[in-house]
């Protein structure tokens, strides 16, 4: 009080004055209008170290690794559409209308793992565009290879997208409409119409960015965690051998398999990442890193997909969908002493499979690319083509990995046709809970077969019906102007 | 008009009136006509007011003179007074009092606070007026009378009292949010919340919470008592609040806490409640007998429509056991587990309050403390609160102060309504009732996927603390007589922490226990200067400018961890989990201001102002930082014209208009305009990049022009008062989180595409309708209609459970999107919905929007009746024309399909069972395949209700030496008067702006009975 009677009223007027007028010039400073964020940085910047470079190439693969995407749902919604699984709880939020079959334009997953494909893509396009930009900031081969990543992400993506949105491709070779293709990166809205392009013409996108991938990846990584879980130049050959095969390209099946399978059991891969065939029961629960992984999905404490969206959730812990006693878990050639039988539980009278047995936080990795998948590719490709004993091998090779002393009666392998039969009858048991299901239906042109069981019905689906595949999402069909222009 | 006499004493005893008054005023009367020329005598007196503190600077005035003088700071006066002249006693919001000096050497004029509105005190942006000069639309709440109603926030307390203000109280639990609108809404990705003033802070209304508790969060406006607050004023037109400039546009709440007064001898304040709280009414749910039945028929009906699926009468699933079934329905038991969780709740709450002040020096200081359980247990908050408001002359032009709140708001928190895990009423309500809590061993069992009820009560542990500061320190200085500048800083500053532990025994910690720990912090300041002029030109010119600016910054800074796997049920800790993991967040937002408002006022005849706001922020695009906001607003006192002056059934009549634009960007993030590539993408325990957000460097402000014409008339002296007020507001340049092609790689980005209009009408009455010195009955009622339309919206958006509310040019926000039910076929019993395109399917294309949220009108009407020391306050509050989604039906009407997954509620018995059968409930089929399909119009509501939202009756017992001592009962929603056939209206489970009105798993609002006491010594 004394300090203001001191100063006295009339100068206190006037510092309050210029205290006023000082704050005022003050306010437009960059400091106060311009906040840094610190969490985030901008697009200008995002190439301008090999950290960050490296860091975009981890996004890549974390977008594919979204809840929508191979995080999770995408594995949900490919089992749960076949025959193998009953569902128990109606519930929108986790697949009810892909058992179904009642998808609609507007379900959120429609949207959902469009939308986190799509982004997998972009992410790809920016990197592959800014690493072009920005030469020498990683070296030659640093740079090849994260091209090469990226265009094996991007081929991954549209396949998984192609296979679910558009027709099948056996149906007419490709012929009718299938996706946007977009391979120029976005980060502007000045390019948001675009058509669709054909489905051969995506196909050859997926086949030119794998073949354009392959020299570049490496042909192996310095740890088995980075080579189950980047990819590498097997993991690009591995997936053109699912690409032909689902776009009926058997002798290229053959001829991409023959790369990373040896002639004769056991089959192994002779370059690059050594793969096998390795302990069916480790691989799903101690040994994610195995030669035989050789792309999954890593689930860690700090970075997993938990919750109604995580497949394990779903299929297990919440036993939201119980294995159908009339689907292939009732094959009666499928025998008890099958090691992978082991991987189910019984409650309320039926089996909940548990190949994903971790409870939550799920950290359980997801396979996208077995080698045991490969074999069963080659083998079908092989039965197809007529080299019914290469084929019959193979198929032996996945089968007594699992049941040693079993061998296939003759009427199931005598011929071409009965060997096919059942060699696509060991994809359902080989790669049961692993996303295969409703592809192997659509791209045979096979009907979904009708399911019921816990008082719910799913109508059988036949390949000439609309909800044969996914209907395009509607937020597409509203804002991309020229999807549905032709 | 010199009238002097000598002594003649006049007794003014009270209530003196009768033959003796005549008998007087007669002397009087003679004694004036025949007195000339008397000497004037001295005359002291003290003014008070009604509580008997003093008043100083009251104003007076001996009658038809202009001789008078001003009460000292004492309240005390002395004036020479010629016998028989009457003294004119008058005060700024006070009722004007006519005196005789009498015998008495000194005289006590006790004034009564003046209950007319016209010379009523109103605060303004930056300032106060009487309410006279408002020209703004300015709605001034008392809040003492609905105190009573046990919720957590003052907010929830005004529902119905403010006209065009709309209030939604959509649940139970106390200290939860309620959604407040003034005027409408007027952005789908900003807020559409009101800004919220208390003391010159600019308080922060964003709920902290991060844990799920199923779409609701808690509400930051509950760490406010609501008994420190001396008065609320709502500012509602673009006049009123363009000093708010872009923080404006949904109305400003401005809170005036309560200040001592100088010299004014210590005032203590006690008030103390006690109470229970109880739920109206329950849901009505089938018996197990009755659910086992709906299952057989849906059995046997969907083996009817689908013979491939082998079902009839002899393998229905409630057959005897003997036969492999169930048991026969009429076997089965119905548990009650709504009883077990729901409780007739204790309400408590205590306030103490000192004042005073001596002729430099005044303070309140008042602390709080209330504790409210929910109905449903084991929700609970409580709120301690603590008030120190200072003010210091000095010097007589130099005055400081400074103003603090403390709080402290805990809360036990439960998720009440939707997920499945933890859910309160997932589990008490969605279970069927035919199973059993235990198993076969006579252990404990969650059913359908959710909790089991007892175990969640023993076992749940949520918990958060706030604390709360807001502060803000002044000074004051009138640098010349008509030049006064202010400086203030202010300080909002939340601590908010969240705790939550799952054991084994539920679902969410299964299988080894999680706990999660969230520390949030927000933080606020604002710095404000003023510098207001005012000068007077001759008698009738009234010139007045004010300038000043703010800088304000937000700061929010947040810590998470978790903790999985813990060894048992003991440890709670996160350090003693298997896994740990943590993260945190930041932001920044600053805000710079410039402002100034020029009034100029002729005769009290002609009003008329200006206002500007510039406001730059730092969400924008770099060139689009700074926005404008202007106003421009006149009033007319047409009752101080000639033609009207002498018209006594007008007592005032003042015309109103005003025009400006305000803006908003609350809700809208810190680097909103950034295009942003953010780290988080970690890929294997590797750091990742990925793209974020799409840049959009034109991102501006949303801008809302309003246009409001008003009328403020009152009669009879007056005894009626009326406000009537039209409105037009239309927001372009709306913020939209625009959808764009996932194609892309991006789902949406920032834009400025959307405009919204609401335009509407509010009407106000209010009238004494009598009034003596034993018996006053005063009534005031309310009414508003707001229409909101979607001018302009590209696409439509879908939000809520289901995509129940769609947001569609030509429509209001948030409309309902369903399928339209007909009838149900009397002969098939199935449900014949609207096929709109005719294509002879009902698909996604036949939904359609069928009403909304928003109430064709709504309002409030209150009665007062006071009789000699009884007072009685009842108050109503009404909406009439909202629909609500009655969610909880959905799942409940299932007709047997879900059987074990989901009850069946009662009027599932109502239901189709043979041809002829007249119903609106058909037949039991399959889930989501017809007669129960999602987004059936079978559920939407309609939400028109009248409410008893308080009721309060008290007694003031006359005691010596005690100001005040009040005893009262209290009620809150007594009764409601509704169809809708859920439990509440009001109800609606998310908190999420875009999803209001659908109402799943929602404690409802409570019916309570609270006793109370006041005392004031």
């Amino acid at each position: 009080m004394n300090i203001f009677n001191k100063i006295g009223r009339k100068s206190l007027g006037w510092g309050f004055s210029v205290a006023f007028a000082l704050l005022l010039p003050s306010c437009d400073s960059d400091d106060l209008l311009h906040p840094v964020p610190e969490t985030s940085i901008t697009g200008a910047n995002a190439f301008d170290t090999p950290e960050r470079i490296l860091g975009l190439v981890n996004g890549v693969y974390k977008s594919a690794k979204g809840g929508n995407f191979y995080g999770g749902n995408y594995y949900t919604y490919s089992e749960v559409r076949g025959e193998e699984f009953i569902n128990r709880t109606s519930n929108t939020f986790t697949a009810f209308e892909a058992w179904n079959h009642t998808l609609n334009a507007s379900s959120n997953f429609i949207a959902g793992f469009w939308a986190t494909g799509y982004e997998t893509i972009n992410n790809a396009n920016i990197l592959i565009k800014g690493i072009g930009e920005h030469p020498g900031v990683v070296s030659e081969t640093l740079a090849k290879q994260y091209v090469a990543e990226a265009k094996f992400v991007r081929a991954l993506s549209y396949f998984a997208l192609v296979t679910a949105y558009a027709r099948p491709y056996n149906e007419d070779q490709g012929a009718s409409k299938g996706l946007p293709l977009r391979l120029q990166a976005e980060t502007t809205t000045a390019n948001n119409d675009l058509k669709r392009s054909t489905v051969a013409e995506i196909y050859a996108q997926i086949i030119q960015d794998l073949d354009e991938a392959e020299p570049g990846l490496p042909l192996n990584y310095s740890t088995a965690l980075l080579n189950t879980t980047r990819a590498h130049r097997n993991t690009a050959i591995a997936l053109k051998t699912r690409v032909y095969l689902n776009s009926g390209k058997y002798a290229k099946v053959i001829e991409e398999a023959k790369k990373i399978v040896s002639g004769e059991a056991p089959f192994t891969a002779a370059t690059g990442v050594n793969h096998k065939l390795e302990n069916i029961t480790e691989i799903f629960t101690t040994n994610y890193t195995s030669s035989e992984s050789i792309l999954s999905v890593p689930m860690t404490e700090l970075d997993n997909v938990t919750g109604q969206t995580s497949f394990p959730y779903v299929i297990n812990a919440n036993s939201e969908y119980n294995l159908n006693p009339a689907g292939i878990w009732g094959d009666t050639e499928w025998r008890a002493s099958d090691l992978r039988r082991k991987f189910a539980r019984t409650a309320s009278g039926v089996q909940f499979l548990t190949k994903y047995a971790k409870p939550s936080p799920f950290l359980d990795y997801l396979p996208i690319l077995r080698y045991s998948e490969v074999l069963l590719n080659y083998a079908e490709a092989a039965a197809r083509t007529g080299d019914l004993t290469t084929a019959l091998a193979l198929l032996k090779a996945v089968r007594n990995r699992s049941d040693a002393g079993y061998t296939f009666p003759k009427e199931a392998t005598g011929t071409r046709q009965a060997l096919l039969a059942t060699i696509l009858k060991e994809r359902r048991i080989e790669l049961l809970g692993e996303g295969f299901r409703s592809n192997d239906i659509v791209r045979n042109l096979a009907p979904f077969p009708a399911k019921s069981g816990n008082g719910l019905v799913a109508p059988e689906v036949v390949p000439s019906q609309a909800n044969y595949v996914f209907p395009l999402p509607n937020t597409e069909i509203v804002t991309n102007k020229l999807l549905l222009a032709d | 008009m010199h009238f002097g006499i000598n002594k003649i004493s006049v007794n003014k005893r009270g209530g003196g009136r009768g033959a003796r008054t005549i008998l007087l005023s007669l002397i009087f009367w003679i004694v004036q006509v025949s007195a000339y020329g008397a000497v004037p005598v001295e005359v002291t007196g003290k003014v008070v007011d009604k509580d008997g503190s003093a008043l100083p600077g009251v104003n007076i005035q001996i009658k038809g003179t202009t001789q008078g003088t001003v009460t000292d700071t004492d309240g005390n006066f002395r004036l020479d007074v010629a016998d028989g002249q009457e003294l004119v006693v008058s005060f700024i919001g006070y009722v004007s009092q006519q005196v005789r000096p009498g015998r008495q050497s000194t005289l006590t004029v006790k004034l009564e606070t003046d209950q007319r509105q016209l010379n009523e005190v109103v605060v303004v942006g930056y300032g106060t007026q009487e309410r006279k000069n408002v020209i703004g639309s300015i709605a001034k709440v008392d809040p003492t009378d609905v105190k009573g109603i046990p919720v957590g926030s003052f907010d929830a307390q005004l529902q119905g009292k403010v006209p065009g203000v709309q209030i939604t109280s959509n649940t139970g639990v106390p200290g939860e949010a309620v959604t407040v609108r003034v005027r409408g809404a007027t952005s789908i990705n900003a807020d559409n919340d009101p800004l919220y003033v208390i003391d010159g802070v600019f308080m922060n209304s964003n709920s902290m919470q991060t844990i799920g508790t199923g779409g609701k969060a808690t509400s930051p406006i509950a760490d406010i008592n609501p008994n420190d607050i001396e008065s609320l004023e709502v500012l509602k037109d673009a006049e009123a609040t363009a000093l708010y400039g872009s923080r404006g546009a949904n109305g400003v709440i401005i809170i005036t806490t309560k200040r001592g007064k100088f010299n004014q001898k210590a005032k203590v304040s006690l008030n103390a409640s006690y109470g229970w709280a109880k739920a109206a009414k329950l849901w009505d749910l089938t018996t197990g007998p009755q659910h086992a039945q709906l299952v057989n028929e849906w059995w046997v009906n969907t083996g009817k429509d689908t013979p491939s699926l082998n079902r009839n009468e002899a393998n229905r699933p409630f057959r005897p056991v003997s036969e492999g079934g169930r048991g026969l329905p009429e076997e089965q038991k119905t548990y009650d587990r709504l009883g077990e969780i729901f409780q007739t709740a204790p309400l408590q709450n205590y306030d103490l309050s000192v004042s005073g002040g001596t002729a430099s020096t005044k303070y309140y200081i008042g602390g709080g403390y209330t504790n409210q359980e929910s109905i449903l247990k084991p929700i609970t908050f409580n709120r301690a609160s603590f008030k120190v408001n200072l003010d210091q002359k000095i010097s007589d032009k130099i005055q400081i102060g400074v103003s603090n709140s403390f709080a402290r708001t805990f809360r036990n928190q439960a998720r009440a309504g939707d997920g499945p895990a933890g859910g309160l009423l997932q589990a008490a309500l969605h279970t069927p009732t035919y199973l059993s809590p235990t198993n076969e061993k006579g252990e404990l069992v969650g059913r359908a996927g959710f909790d089991n009820v007892t175990l969640l009560l023993q076992n749940y542990d949520v918990k958060s603390v706030s604390l709360r500061y807001i502060g803000n320190l002044y000074a004051e200085a009138d640098i010349l007589p008509n030049l006064k500048f202010r400086t203030s800083w202010g300080l909002d500053y939340n601590n908010y922490d969240e705790n939550e532990y799952w054991n084994t025994f539920l679902i969410s910690g299964s299988p080894n226990g999680l706990a999660t720990a969230n520390n949030g912090q927000a933080t606020t300041w604002i710095n404000e200067q003023t510098l207001s002029y005012r000068h007077k030109f001759g008698a009738k010119h009234s010139f007045g400018i004010l300038v000043g600016n703010t800088i304000q910054s937000d700061v929010n800074t947040g810590t998470t961890a978790t903790g999985r796997g813990f060894a048992n049920n003991s440890f709670k800790l996160i350090s003693s989990a298997a896994t740990t993991t943590g993260s945190s967040s930041w932001s920044k937002k600053n805000l710079a201001s410039f402002f100034s408002r020029v009034d100029y006022n002729f005769g009290g005849k002609y009003l008329i102002d200006f206002s500007i706001r510039a406001d730059g922020s730092s969400s924008f695009g770099a060139d689009r930082k700074w926005g404008y906001f202007p106003s421009v607003g006149g009033a007319w006192r047409v009752k101080q014209e000639d033609f009207l002056k002498n018209v006594s059934t007008i007592s005032d009549l003042k015309i109103r208009a005003s025009y400006g634009v305000t803006g908003n960007q609350n809700g809208l993030g810190s680097f909103a305009a950034l295009g942003l590539w953010g780290s988080g993408s970690s890929y294997q325990g590797n750091p990742g990049i990925a793209p974020q957000q799409l840049a959009n460097p034109d991102l501006q402000w949303e801008r809302t022009n309003q246009l409001n014409a008003g009328a403020d008339i009152t009669f009879f002296g007056d005894r009626l008062g009326i406000e009537f007020n039209v409105y037009r507001k239309y927001t372009s340049n709306g913020l939209l989180s625009l959808t764009l092609p996932a194609t892309t790689g991006f789902a949406n980005y920032r834009s400025n595409t959307a405009e919204i209009s609401n335009k509407g009408f509010e009407l106000a009455i209010r009238s004494v309708n009598f009034q003596n010195n034993t018996f006053s009955w005063t009534t005031s009622f309310n009414v508003a209609r707001n229409v909101n339309k979607i001018e302009k919206l590209e696409n439509p958006l879908e939000y809520g459970s289901r995509s129940l509310i769609l947001l569609q040019q030509g429509h209001p926000l948030y409309s309902f999107w369903v399928y339209k039910q007909l009838y149900v076929d009397p002969q098939t019993g199935n449900t014949v919905y609207e096929d709109i395109n005719k294509d002879g399917k009902i698909t996604v294309a036949d939904r359609q929007i069928n009403g909304s949220i928003w109430p064709k009108f709504f309002g409030g009407l209150t009665n007062s009746v006071t009789y000699k020391g009884f007072d009685i306050n009842a108050f109503l509050a009404f909406s009439y024309g909202n629909k609500v989604y009655n969610h909880n039906k959905f799942f409940g009407e299932g007709g047997g399909a879900r059987d074990a997954a989901r009850v069946i509620f009662a009027s599932n018995n109502d239901r189709w069972q043979k041809p002829g059968d007249i119903t609106d409930v058909p037949r039991p089929d399959g889930v989501n395949v017809n007669n129960y399909r999602d987004g059936g119009s079978r559920w939407l509501e309609d939400g028109s209700f009248v409410r008893l939202r308080n009721l309060t009756v008290g007694y003031t017992i006359p005691v010596r030496h005690i100001t005040t001592l009040r005893i009262y009962a209290t009620g809150a929603n007594l009764f409601t008067i509704t169809k809708y056939t859920g439990l509440d209206p009001e109800s609606s489970s998310s908190s999420a702006a875009n999803e209001q009105g659908i109402d799943l798993g929602t404690p409802p609002q409570p019916r309570s009975f609270q006793l109370g006491l006041n005392l004031t010594f």
